[in-house]
C-alpha cells in the first residue's frame, strides 16, 4: 500500500508538472499592421481608447481560447487598460445555456459575446442586444454576412469569421478510377456518378461492378453528416438550395415541402439506401466520425467547412497528405450553399456598455479577421482579407473564393427564439428519410405541420415577421 | 475441501477471468490509444508509441487546473457527505425523531428529481447568494448531492444492527454520542467504504451541476473540461483519448490503495460480527 | 431510562442539520418547478407565462416525442436492471468463494466507473462505428458478413445503449453485494454445510435472505439513475437515430433548453419522479411480502 502511494504521488506531481511546463509555451503577438496604416475613421472605430483602467468585462466563448484569441484579447487589455474575462464553455449549447440563464434571471453578468452564424439574429429579435455603429469599412465585409446579423438596416452583430462548405475530393483515387483529379463533378447528379465509381470494396471492385460486395467496403464515394444534431441540417442546407429549394419563401412561409427540397433530401437518401456509396453509419455521423473517415483515407469526396483541409494536410493526423484538392461545390439547378460564421455582439444587460461595445468591435478588426483567416484557416470575414488569403494560402483561400458568392442565409435563423427548434425538427426529417422509417415526402410534411405548430405558439407571424419585413 | 468445493472455486475463477477481459478491455484499448498517433488510432494492429496527443492535450486545456478542482471537490465532498450522511441515517434508524418518516421520503425526493429540472432555480439560488464559480458553492452543490445516496445505503447497513450491543454499551456508561463513535462507526465500516467510494465516484463524474455553478476557467473540473475537448464542430477523439488516461489512471491507482482500506474494514467487520 | 425520553431530540441533533444543508439547496429548486410545470413558462418572455393548472401534465401524453421517449425510458431500466442484479450476483458470489486476490480483482472491476458517463459514452461510440470501431472489425474476422449496426440501426440503437448502462453498472452491483457477502457471517455456512445443505440451499435460505436488504437499495438506487440516464445517451447516439434511443431526460433537456417550453419540461421531470415514487413503493412492498420491517 506504501508503494502505492509512492507510486500515485509521483504520477499526479508528473502530470501536475509537466502540464505547467506545456502550457507556458505561448509565443504569438497580436500586433495591427493594418489597422495602424488605415484611416483615422478606421482606427477610431475598432481601436479602443485608453480610458476604461481598472474596468473589467466578462466574455462567454465557446470550446478553447486559442493562442490567438489570447493574444488579440491581452492587446486590447494592453491598449484599453481594461481586463477582459473570458469565460470558455465546452460546446457551443453550454455558452448558449448560460447566456441564456443569465438573461432569464437578469443576472448582467455578461458583457459581450460572440455567436455563431445568425445569432446575433437570434438574439437581437428577442431583444437581447444593442445594436453597434456602422463600420467605416462597411464595403469590406460581405453583404450577405451584414444582411444575417442585421435587423431592420441595424448591425447587431461585426462578422469575424466567414464560413461556408467547399468540397473535397481525392485527386489519387481519380485518377485511379480513371477520372480526371482536375476536374470536379459540376452537379450533384455528376457526384453521385462519380461516387459510384470510386466507391470500392475489398477486392478493389467498384459499386457499378458484378461482384460488388457491399458488406465489405473499404472506401467510400461520398459522405453524410446524419447525427441527430445541427450537423446534418447544415450540410442538408447546401444541397436544398442547390437543388433550387428553400426554408421559408419571401413572406416567411415554410416550403420544405416543394418539389425541389423534397428531390434534396431524396438525392441524399438514395445515396445512402439505394446506392450503397455512403458509410452504413451515416444516421450517426458527427463531425467528429466524418472528418476521421475522410482523413484516414475513406472517403473519396466530401462536402465540409473549411477546417478540414488544414487537419488532411497534417502528417501526424492524416493519411491522405498531398491527395486533396479542394474547390466550388457542385451545382444541381444552382451553385449554392449554406453561410455560416461568427460575429460579435453587445449585450443589453452589460453594465459597460462602452467597454462592452468596444470589445465587440475590436473583434472585427481587420487584423483579426487576417490572422483568423491565414492562421486559424477560417473563411475570411472580409473582401480585403480574401485577397491577401488567396496570395498566402491559394489552395485553401482559392476554394473558399469561389464558394463565398454562392451562399444563402439559412432563413431558420429568422425564425429568433424558435430557431432551435426548427432546426431540431429539421434533423428529426432527415434522419427518419435516412433510416427509411418515413418516405421523404411523408416525412417532410409531417415536420411541415409540427413546425407550423411552433411556429405559432411562438407567436411568429404576429410579432418577428413584421420586424424581418421591415428590412 | 471436497470436490464439489474445488469444482465451485475453479467456475469462480474462470468467471472472474472473463469479467476482468470484458471490464478492463475497453479500458486498456482507449489507454494504448491515447498512444498512438492520430494517423494511426484506428488501426488495429499498428502501434507507433507517440506522445503527440498528450502533447496536444496540454498545450491546449489547463489540466492541471481541472485535476486539481476534480480532487478538491471529491475529497471534500465525500468527507462532508459521509459523515453528515452517517448521522442522519443512524438518526433516522435508531433514534425516536418524531419526523422520521417525512425526512426519509424528502431525501428520496431528492434523489428522484432529475438534473433539467432544477438547473434554472438552482442556478438563481446560488448566483443570488454569490456561490457560483466559488470554491465553497461548488463545495456546498457537491456535498448536497451527494447525501441522500449516503443516507439511503447506509440505512441498508445500519438496519440490521444487533441493538444488544448498543444496550450493553449504555449500560455501561457511554452516552449517545461517543455510542455512536466508538461502536457504530467501526461495525459499519464496510458500509462506511462503500459509500466513500460512491460518492467520491459521483462528484468526479458529475457533469452538469458542476457546469452550470462552476464554468469560469479556474474552476472547471475534469469531466466539463472533458466535454470541451474538441474544435468548434465536433469531438476529436484522440484528444479525448489522451485526457481520459490522465483522468482515469490517478483514480485508479486511488481506487487499488483505496481497496486495501476497504478489505481491511470489510474483514474487521467480518470477524467482529 | 432517562435518555431514550431525549431520544427524540437526540435524533434532531443528528438529522436537522444535514437536512436543512439539503432544504437551502434542493427545497426551493423543488417547489420552483413545481410552479414552473403548473404554468405555460417562458424563461425570456414573462410576459406570455401564464398559469394553466395542470394541463401540461395532460397534454404531454398527447406529445409523440413524450411517449416515445416515456416507453424507451421503461424498457432501459426494465431490461437493465434485471440483467445487472443476476450478472452482479453472479460476480458477487464469485469473488467471494476465491481466497486469494480478492481485493486486486475488486478494484479492477470498479475502474470503469471512474469513467464519466459522458466519456464512456464517446469511447463506446467509437468502439460501435462500423468502420473504425473494433466490435465490428472482430466480428468481421469471425466470419460474420454483415455486422449489425450498433447505433446507426433505429431498430437496435436503445439496445446496444443498455449493453453499455449494464457495462458501465454491473461492478456497483457486485461490490454492494460482495460487501454484503462479507458481513455474513461464516458460521452459519458452516452449520449449514453440517447440516446437509447443498450449494443450492445455502444460496436461497441463508445468502439471498441476507442480502434482501442490500439488493433492496441497490436496485432502487440504480433504478432511479438509470430512469436519469443523461450523459451516456447524449454521448452515444444523441437519442437518435430517428428518436429510436430518446428516454426521458433527454427530452426534458431538449424541450426545456431548446424548445423553451419549461412548463412541459417541469412536468415531464414531476411526471418521472411520481413513478419512480410508485415504482419504489412497489419494489419495497413485493420485496417484504413477509411483513418484515426494514428501511
Amino acid at each position: 500500500m506504501k508503494i502505492l502511494k509512492k507510486i500515485l504521488i509521483v504520477v499526479s506531481t508528473t502530470i501536475i508538472f509537466s502540464s505547467w511546463i506545456l502550457s507556458s509555451s505561448n509565443a504569438f503577438e497580436c500586433n495591427i499592421p493594418i489597422l495602424e496604416s488605415s484611416s483615422d475613421a478606421v482606427k477610431a472605430y475598432y481601436i479602443p481608447e485608453n480610458k476604461f483602467a481598472g474596468q473589467f468585462i466578462n466574455v462567454p466563448k465557446e470550446n478553447v481560447e486559442n493562442e490567438i484569441d489570447k493574444a488579440c484579447r491581452e492587446k486590447f487589455e494592453e491598449l484599453s487598460g481594461a481586463k477582459v474575462n473570458m469565460i470558455v464553455f465546452p460546446k457551443q449549447k453550454d455558452m448558449l445555456d448560460a447566456i441564456n440563464l443569465a438573461l432569464a434571471t437578469k443576472s448582467g453578468e455578461f458583457d459581450a459575446m460572440t455567436s455563431g452564424a445568425g445569432g446575433a439574429k437570434e438574439y437581437g429579435l428577442g431583444g437581447h442586444l444593442n445594436p453597434l455603429p456602422q463600420p467605416p469599412d462597411l464595403d469590406d465585409f460581405y453583404t450577405g454576412d451584414i444582411n444575417q446579423y442585421s435587423i431592420g438596416g441595424e448591425l447587431m452583430g461585426i462578422p469575424s469569421i466567414a464560413d461556408t462548405n467547399i468540397l473535397y475530393w481525392r485527386t489519387d483515387l481519380f485518377e485511379e478510377a480513371g477520372l480526371d483529379p482536375t476536374k470536379p463533378p459540376k452537379t450533384y447528379t455528376e457526384l453521385t456518378e462519380y461516387a459510384k465509381l470510386l466507391t470500392i470494396d475489398k477486392n478493389g471492385k467498384n459499386s457499378t461492378e458484378e461482384g460488388f460486395d457491399k458488406n465489405n467496403i473499404e472506401i467510400y464515394g461520398f459522405g453524410f453528416k446524419g447525427e441527430a444534431s445541427l450537423a446534418s441540417p447544415w450540410e442538408w442546407y447546401n444541397y436544398l438550395f442547390a437543388f433550387g429549394g428553400d426554408l421559408f419563401d419571401s413572406e416567411y412561409n415554410i416550403v420544405i415541402d416543394s418539389p425541389e427540397s423534397i428531390a434534396s433530401l431524396q438525392w441524399v437518401v438514395d445515396n445512402y439506401r439505394v446506392h450503397n456509396i455512403m458509410p452504413a453509419d451515416t444516421p450517426v455521423y458527427d463531425y467528429g466520425a466524418f472528418h476521421t473517415l475522410f482523413i484516414q483515407g475513406k472517403m473519396a469526396m466530401a462536402v465540409n467547412w473549411p477546417y478540414m483541409y488544414g487537419m488532411s494536410q497534417d502528417p501526424e493526423q492524416s493519411n491522405v497528405v498531398g491527395k486533396v484538392a479542394v474547390g466550388r461545390k457542385p451545382m444541381e439547378v444552382r451553385h449554392a450553399g449554406n453561410m455560416g460564421g461568427w460575429s460579435w455582439s453587445v449585450l443589453k444587460m452589460s453594465k459597460k456598455q462602452e467597454l462592452a461595445s468596444a470589445y465587440a468591435k475590436w473583434n472585427g478588426n481587420p487584423d483579426l479577421a487576417s490572422y483568423q483567416a491565414l492562421i486559424r484557416g477560417n473563411a475570411p470575414a472580409r473582401i480585403s482579407i480574401t485577397e491577401l488569403m488567396v496570395k498566402e494560402k491559394p489552395i485553401i483561400a482559392g476554394a473558399i473564393a469561389k464558394n463565398l458568392p454562392d451562399t444563402m442565409g439559412v432563413k431558420w435563423l429568422d425564425a429568433g427564439p424558435s430557431w432551435m427548434s426548427l432546426e431540431k425538427e429539421t434533423w428529426k426529417f432527415i434522419q427518419y428519410a435516412l433510416t427509411g422509417v418515413k418516405t421523404p415526402e411523408q416525412a417532410v410534411k409531417d415536420a411541415k405541420v409540427e413546425m407550423e405548430k411552433i411556429l405559432k405558439r411562438d407567436r411568429f407571424y404576429e410579432e418577428i415577421v413584421p420586424q424581418l419585413l421591415v428590412n | 475441501m471436497n470436490s464439489g468445493e474445488k469444482k465451485l472455486v475453479t467456475i469462480s475463477w474462470i468467471i472472474l477471468s472473463v469479467s476482468l477481459l470484458i471490464w478492463l478491455f475497453p479500458i486498456i484499448w482507449f489507454l494504448l490509444a491515447s498512444f498512438k498517433n492520430p494517423r494511426n488510432l484506428y488501426d488495429i494492429f499498428s502501434f507507433e508509441f507517440s506522445l503527440y496527443n498528450y502533447y496536444e492535450v496540454f498545450n491546449t486545456y489547463p489540466i492541471a487546473t481541472y485535476m486539481k478542482n476534480s480532487l478538491i471537490l471529491a475529497v471534500l465532498a465525500c468527507l462532508f457527505a459521509v459523515t453528515i450522511g452517517t448521522l442522519i441515517a443512524y438518526g433516522l434508524s435508531h433514534t425516536r425523531f418524531r419526523f422520521k418518516t417525512q425526512t426519509t421520503i424528502f431525501i428520496f425526493l431528492i434523489r428522484l428529481i432529475p438534473g433539467m429540472a432544477v438547473m434554472v432555480p438552482l442556478f438563481i439560488i446560488f448566483s443570488s447568494l454569490g456561490l457560483t464559480n466559488t470554491y465553497p458553492g461548488l463545495i456546498i452543490a457537491h456535498t448536497s448531492m451527494s447525501i441522500p445516496l449516503v443516507v439511503i445505503i447506509m440505512l441498508g447497513y445500519l438496519s440490521d444492527f444487533p441493538k444488544e450491543l448498543l444496550d450493553a454499551a449504555y449500560i455501561d456508561g457511554c452516552n449517545r454520542f461517543s455510542v455512536i463513535f466508538l461502536i457504530v462507526f467501526p461495525l459499519i465500516k464496510p458500509g462506511l467504504a462503500v459509500v466513500a467510494i460512491f460518492t467520491f465516484i459521483g462528484s468526479w463524474n458529475n457533469f452538469d451541476i458542476s457546469l452550470i455553478l462552476g464554468y469560469m476557467p479556474e474552476y472547471k473540473t475534469l469531466p466539463v473540461g472533458l466535454a470541451g475537448m474538441g474544435n468548434k464542430y465536433g469531438i476529436l477523439w484522440h484528444h479525448i483519448a489522451a485526457a481520459g488516461a490522465v483522468y482515469i489512471v490517478p483514480t485508479v491507482i486511488m481506487a487499488i490503495a483505496l481497496s486495501k482500506y476497504v478489505i481491511s474494514g470489510l474483514t474487521a467487520g467480518a470477524i467482529k460480527g | 431510562m432517562r435518555f431514550i425520553n431525549n431520544s427524540n431530540l437526540f435524533g434532531a441533533t443528528l438529522i436537522i442539520p444535514g437536512v436543512l444543508l439539503l432544504s437551502l439547496f434542493y427545497l426551493y429548486p423543488l417547489l420552483y418547478s413545481l410552479y414552473i410545470s403548473l404554468h405555460d413558462f417562458r424563461l425570456i418572455r414573462p410576459d406570455l407565462t401564464e398559469f394553466v393548472g395542470f394541463r401540461n401534465y395532460f397534454e404531454i401524453f398527447l406529445d409523440e416525442e413524450f411517449l416515445n421517449a416515456f416507453f424507451n425510458t421503461l424498457i432501459y431500466v426494465g431490461i437493465a436492471l434485471p440483467f445487472e442484479l443476476v450478472i452482479g450476483l453472479f460476480l458477487a458470489l464469485a469473488l467471494d468463494k476465491i481466497t486469494r486476490g480478492k481485493n486486486v480483482i475488486r478494484a479492477f472491476l470498479i475502474v470503469p466507473q471512474f469513467l464519466a458517463p459522458l466519456a464512456m459514452g464517446f469511447i463506446w461510440k467509437f468502439m460501435y462505428n462500423d468502420d473504425l470501431g473494433i466490435i465490428n472489425f472482430f466480428l468481421r474476422y469471425v466470419g460474420i458478413e454483415r455486422p449489425p449496426l450498433w447505433i446507426a440501426d433505429p431498430a437496435i440503437s436503445l439496445y446496444s445503449c443498455i449493453i453499455v448502462e449494464i457495462w458501465a453498472c454491473v461492478p456497483i452491483f457486485m461490490l454492494l453485494l460482495s460487501a454484503g457477502l462479507t458481513t455474513l457471517s461464516s458460521e452459519i455456512i458452516d452449520a449449514a454445510k453440517i447440516d446437509g445443505a447443498n450449494a443450492y440451499h445455502r444460496f436461497r435460505y441463508i445468502i439471498l435472505p441476507h442480502l434482501k436488504p442490500i439488493i433492496l437499495v441497490t436496485l432502487l438506487i440504480r433504478g432511479m439513475d438509470s430512469f436519469r440516464i443523461f450523459d451516456l445517451i447524449y454521448g452515444l447516439t444523441q437519442g437518435g437515430p430517428a428518436m429510436s434511443s430518446d428516454v426521458l431526460s433527454l427530452y426534458m433537456y431538449r424541450s426545456g433548453m431548446l424548445d423553451r417550453q419549461f412548463g412541459f419540461a417541469a412536468s415531464a421531470g414531476w411526471i418521472m419522479v411520481f413513478m419512480m415514487l410508485i415504482a419504489s413503493y412497489i419494489l419495497i412492498k413485493v420485496m417484504y411480502r413477509d411483513g418484515i420491517n426494514k428501511q
